[in-house]
């Protein structure tokens, strides 16, 4: 039933913004914002378990662990930039969203460059070029 | 997931408002301003409390640095 207690509770929410933001839209903003983190801090604590489960298949099919870790880094990461640019883009700020989010890409390219590199090393082991 | 602090800060923004009408009928616009930045600022520092709980659960999660 915790789908149904997420939907009541985004309506409820909505339904306060929409009679605040009339009023006061910085505030209808600071109601998005604390229905957004109660919402995405139920999420986690399931996704919490999801993931004690997933890094159990992980070894059992013997992926090395630096891989998945660096798959749920991004995760995190956007879970956090999608958060803050959804945030400005709903207080009309499209611009900043933009640019929150390009910053996130290049912070996920940053973890990610160590599986590029392992990517790029068996390509080359592959076609036997130089090592 | 409490929806109390949702509706608080409804209930703030439509004092605030009211507030600010009052005091914008009554000539005093400067402090309406103060009144609408009050206002902001105590929500915002209920909230701070919630953003902080979501940075360092993602933090321990995600195994962010």
């Amino acid at each position: 039933m915790s789908a149904l207690k997420i939907a009541g509770f985004a309506i409820a929410a909505s339904a306060a913004a929409l009679t605040v933001r009339s009023y006061k839209p910085e505030l209808g903003m600071q109601i998005g914002v604390a229905t957004g983190l109660m919402l995405l801090l139920y999420a986690l604590g399931e996704v919490g378990g999801v993931f004690a489960e997933l890094s159990e298949y992980v070894e059992g099919f013997g992926i090395p662990a630096e891989y998945i870790a660096a798959m749920l880094k991004v995760t995190g990461i956007v879970y956090l930039v999608q958060f803050a640019a959804e945030t400005c883009r709903d207080s009309g700020e499209g611009a900043i969203a933009a640019k929150t989010e390009l910053a996130g890409r290049v912070m996920i390219l940053v973890v990610c460059l160590p599986v590029i590199k392992t990517v790029f090393e068996l390509i080359s082991t592959v076609a036997g070029g130089v090592q | 997931m409490d929806i109390a602090i949702v509706i608080k800060i409804a209930g703030i923004g439509i004092l605030v408002a009211i507030i600010c009408q009052l005091l914008k009928q009554t000539g005093r616009d400067d402090m309406a301003m103060l009144a609408a930045v009050a206002g902001l600022v105590i929500t915002l520092a209920m909230i701070v409390n919630l953003i902080a709980t979501l940075f360092e659960n993602v933090k321990s999660i995600f195994g962010l640095y």
